[in-house]
């Protein structure tokens, strides 16, 4: 018996050739963005309701595991484009500017302080959210000097 | 981007398919296709296997004047 894997799977690239790898990648290039910010915005929904509507646990908890688990992908997205220098030249240029940085730890620290005497599980949400804008400025950062190599080298 | 009759006719002096020029690089008749059309803008390397095949040039087939 077949296990339903990598010859099932909508997104096997086995067997494809360059013209229809470029088309699928910058297809799922595309998807994968939708999906991050469709996620982003469920999760986020969904703790504002819990916290202040519904007032449900189980409902806000799972909210902070959608925004980790999105975060998480995100992050090793950044870490793994950011290995050739292929972080968006903008994004990575705010990013790495050291007040952007410093921005989100005051943030951070904002959100401790906050929102963890409100509400834990709104301090976790907050503080994975500004976490992940620091750690892209780490990223960023990483990302711009891959690019000042190779224009030293270059040169 | 523009069609590329070049690779067209130079197929057809051949006398090739579409589909036995794609087995004969590598890749799909869509492909091959695409280029034909200006669709795809093919990778070096799927360039010079195309003029192998072909026995063209890079100039004679992908080069715009």
């Amino acid at each position: 018996m077949k296990i339903i894997g990598d010859t099932h799977d909508l997104l096997n690239d086995s067997g494809l050739d360059e013209m229809q790898k470029a088309y699928a990648y910058n297809l799922a290039f595309k998807c994968f963005k939708a999906m991050y910010w469709i996620m982003f915005i469920i999760s986020f929904v969904m703790i504002m309701l819990a916290i202040y509507v519904k007032e449900s646990v189980i409902f806000a908890i799972i909210a902070v595991i959608i925004e980790f688990l999105i975060n998480m992908i995100y992050i090793i997205f950044g870490i793994k484009s950011s290995k050739i220098g292929a972080v968006n030249p903008a994004f990575s240029k705010y990013m790495a500017r050291p007040g952007t940085i410093l921005g989100y730890i005051m943030l951070l620290i904002i959100y401790v302080v906050e929102y963890m005497s409100f509400s834990a599980i709104l301090g976790t949400y907050m503080i994975i959210f500004s976490g992940t804008f620091i750690i892209l400025g780490a990223i960023s950062k990483k990302n711009n000097k891959i690019i000042n190599q190779a224009e030293d080298e270059e040169t | 981007m523009a069609k590329n009759l070049r690779l067209k006719s130079a197929r057809a002096i051949k006398d090739m398919s579409q589909q036995a020029l794609a087995e004969a690089v590598g890749v799909s008749r869509q492909t091959i296709s695409a280029i034909e059309k200006g669709d795809y803008n093919p990778t070096i390397n799927l360039c010079i296997a195309i003029c192998k095949v072909l026995d063209k040039t890079l100039d004679e087939l992908f080069w715009e004047e």
